[in-house]
């Protein structure tokens, strides 16, 4: 309910044309977004980077943002076509080399530093939509419903997309003892 | 949809002990500085120019492939109308010498025709000055318009006169 209020109040923003709509969309759409291009690009500081220019052109495009059917599946696409089109600049650019953390040791767990780089080493190997479902899901907590709405998938492939993943990560992870 | 499977547990539970790096606030404040930028710089996109945007660049688009088909269809055949000239400069002894010509029966054809076109030609022209000229039984025959006077017929040998018995 405070997901749709929050929609509602962006909206209105952006129909008045109200600048204040830059905070309010920050603070609805920063987080899932950039857990999900971490999850396409595979880097923090590119996501953060990409990031960016995606709230630069959600200003841009305000209008068509404010007429959206559903204001969160928009602001994904423009995500993943930001983080697509990124992607083949830095294919053309040569090899990406910096691979800053981008999963960071849990607070609660303290655990070591190794699980982490180890659990991003073997979900860089997954398939980028394997990825970015398990991402959504674990990290971001997010039902498959919601998965499926924003991504603008059928909820039974956001599901065996999951399923897959994990199978994978089970493998991968198999002679790894924590 | 099952979004809890016993089988899974084990591996969310581990991917759970790694979290995602949150959006810093130094981050806040540079992007939403930037969005700030871009809302004073750029007007919101009025929505009824974009389908004219879009109908100019259709139509920009469709004259850039008209004339580049235009083009190339007569690019391509412009050899065909070099054809009939070269067979107007060549004879059919020179193509003996070329069978590497492509189409060369075709070429020899061509000036077989013309060759024969050119003879029937000759043949009219032979015969309308065959029409015209006044020898073969017409030698008598007067085609000048000048007025039949006295002076003029008295040259001639009157008819049974009896001049040709003199003579």
């Amino acid at each position: 309910m405070d997901r749709q209020a929050a929609e509602d109040r962006i909206r209105a923003a952006l129909r008045r044309d109200d600048p204040a709509a830059c905070e309010l969309l920050w603070d609805r759409y920063a987080g899932d977004l950039l857990a999900r291009l971490q999850a396409l690009l595979g880097s923090k500081h590119d996501a953060e980077d990409v990031l960016q220019t995606v709230f630069v052109r959600m200003v841009c495009k305000r209008r068509h943002l404010a007429q959206a059917r559903c204001l969160e599946a928009y602001v994904h696409q423009i995500a993943h076509h930001e983080a697509v089109s990124f992607l083949r600049r830095r294919r053309k650019s040569g090899p990406h080399l910096g691979a800053e953390p981008w999963l960071v040791p849990a607070p609660a767990d303290d655990g070591p530093r190794e699980l982490a780089e180890e659990l991003q080493t073997v979900l860089a190997r997954l398939p980028q939509t394997q990825r970015e479902v398990i991402v959504l899901k674990v990290h971001r907590d997010k039902t498959f419903r919601e998965i499926a709405t924003l991504l603008e998938l059928p909820l039974n492939t956001v599901a065996s997309r999951y399923r897959y993943g994990l199978e994978k990560l089970r493998t991968l992870l198999k002679d790894f003892t924590p | 949809m099952n979004e809890r499977a016993p089988e899974n547990e084990a591996i969310e539970r581990l991917l759970k002990r790694a979290r995602l790096a949150e959006p810093s606030a130094d981050l806040r404040s540079r992007v939403v500085g930037a969005m700030k930028d871009a809302w004073q710089e750029a007007p919101p996109e009025v929505p009824w120019q974009i389908p004219l945007r879009r109908l100019g660049l259709s139509a920009a688009a469709a004259v850039l492939l008209i004339s580049g088909v235009n083009y190339y269809s007569t690019w391509s055949v412009a050899h065909w109308h070099a054809g009939p000239r070269l067979a107007a400069r060549m004879t059919a002894a020179d193509f003996d010498d070329t069978p590497e010509i492509p189409y060369g029966p075709f070429v020899q054809h061509l000036i077989a025709v013309r060759r024969s076109s050119a003879r029937d030609s000759a043949l009219l022209l032979q015969y309308v000055g065959r029409s015209h000229d006044p020898g073969d039984g017409l030698e008598g025959i007067e085609t000048t318009d000048e007025p039949d006077t006295l002076e003029r017929r008295s040259r001639l040998v009157p008819v049974g006169s009896g001049a040709g018995w003199r003579a």
